[in-house]
């Protein structure tokens, strides 16, 4: 007689179904003898058709040899048979799905990073815009220039103010600008004499001179390249006061406003 | 089927099946096919039912397979694919109309539902020379638990130690349970029996 952490006061009795189920039996042989029976009506009582198992094994065997074909394939198309590289244990998972988590992260990132890349760009100014930004920008100090010379004050002075203001609006040459617009106020006045001068200055340059219809105010055309030169001629020959241009000229011709002293 | 594939274990017959040789596939067949069965049989309580939750769970093993990704075993795999069948199986087949309700007359008047119950009762079930389909009757009379573990072992054929396992419990939680469970029966079963005997007189 014994008693066990369960309770049971009987002797334990250990015996086996014919399938070779084990069960501890803690009663009487009887009692034993049932359970015994019920463990094996349970695990071999019930039992499909012959007919029933041989259908559906036809079909399930019909859909496991296609299953194993693609398989098959799959292994020869990236060129590794299976048999050459067994899965180990853990590695008869198909790809984990940290993996495709990883994956599908990393391609997040490079479309976003492309995006962002785009979209934080300035964008890129209307050419069709920017080419009449000069004229634009002439037309606004011509305007503000006329109301000046309306009061009767027409000094050098505050028409330049008039350009640092335009300038601080923005005009600073972009990239397919036509022309870079350089402001210059002269010590000379418009006579023949300094016409000449600019011209000669103009030619040297491989630029061009023209009169702009307002008093004491003329504007060159010359290549960028040459700015720099073109002003120290003009300091040379006539004189200059002050020099309003861009910080930075990126344009291949460079259009030179120029003020000279009133009479 | 060869000798040599009925030896291999599930994960080598998965391996085989993998790498393009459907004997692995017809070994696992033959191992589980009486097992799902069993089951099927358990819950569902008739052939018939038995055998399209059978069919629906061996060309659901078919196409998932290469899915299968080896974090528990085939066994218990193949249980809970067997099981969520089962489930689908009895929530399709469950008739919309309750046959609890009242049936409504053509003039709006209801009156209860009268239908003959024919199923067999326990006597009849009792009485019948086929012990294991009464038995069967009897596991619903089960606490979960203790059914789960009758499944697990004498339907699925998993050991004390991978039951333990997939449950998560100890090895003697399952021993104890699987004792319990059969006692049970055992009780239910003999109740019957005295049920009969006094019939009888």
């Amino acid at each position: 007689m014994q008693c066990d952490d369960l309770g049971h006061k009987n002797k334990r009795i250990d015996a086996s179904t014919p399938t070779g189920f084990s069960h501890e039996c803690f009663e009487d042989d009887a009692t034993c003898e049932k359970d015994l029976a019920i463990i094996e009506a349970l695990h071999s009582g019930i039992a499909a058709t012959p007919e029933f198992r041989a259908s559906l094994k036809q079909e399930f065997m019909a859909e496991a040899r296609a299953d194993a074909a693609r398989h098959a394939e799959s292994a020869a198309g990236m060129n590794k048979p299976a048999s050459e590289e067994p899965r180990k244990k853990s590695g008869s998972k198909v790809r984990p799905l940290y993996a495709r988590y990883a994956a599908v992260a990393a391609a997040a990132i490079v479309i976003i990073s492309i995006f962002t890349t785009n979209w934080l760009k300035p964008a890129r100014p209307d050419v069709t815009q920017l080419a009449d930004a000069p004229s634009r920008r002439n037309a606004a100090s011509i305007e503000e220039r006329q109301d000046e010379l309306a009061y009767g004050e027409g000094n050098i002075r505050g028409m330049l103010a008039v350009t640092s203001d335009i300038k601080a609006m923005g005009f600073a040459p972009q990239a397919g600008d036509s022309a870079a617009a350089v402001e210059v106020s002269l010590k000379s006045a418009l006579t023949d004499d300094s016409l000449q001068e600019l011209s000669a200055i103009a030619n040297q340059a491989g630029g061009s001179v023209a009169l702009s219809g307002l008093d004491a105010v003329a504007s060159m055309s010359i290549p960028s390249e040459v700015l720099d030169h073109v002003l120290s001629n003009l300091d040379a020959s006539l004189g200059i006061v002050d020099v309003s241009r861009p910080v930075e000229i990126n344009t291949a011709k460079t259009c030179i406003t120029l003020y000279f002293t009133a009479d | 089927m060869s000798q040599v594939y009925t030896d291999l274990s599930d994960e080598q017959l998965i391996e085989l099946h993998l790498s393009g040789d459907p004997r692995g596939m017809e070994a696992i067949y033959d191992r589980y096919f009486d097992r799902i069965y069993r089951l099927a049989y358990s819950k569902l309580g008739n052939a018939p039912d038995a055998e399209d939750v059978t069919s629906a769970v061996f060309m659901k093993l078919c196409r998932s397979l290469g899915t299968f990704r080896g974090d528990s075993k085939l066994s218990t795999w193949i249980y809970t694919v067997s099981n969520n069948a089962i489930t689908d199986f009895l929530r399709k087949k469950r008739p919309a109309l309750s046959l609890d309700a009242d049936m409504m007359m053509d003039d709006g008047d209801s009156v209860p539902r009268e239908i003959k119950d024919d199923s067999r009762g326990p006597e009849e079930l009792a009485c019948e020379d086929d012990f294991a389909r009464y038995v069967m009757s009897k596991l619903e009379g089960l606490p979960p638990h203790q059914r789960t573990v009758i499944e697990l072992r004498y339907f699925m054929e998993l050991s004390y130690q991978e039951i333990a396992d997939q449950l998560g419990i100890e090895l003697g939680t399952v021993k104890s349970r699987l004792n319990r469970a059969i006692g049970a029966l055992r009780s239910m079963c003999s109740s019957d029996s005295e049920v009969n005997a006094n019939a009888m007189r």
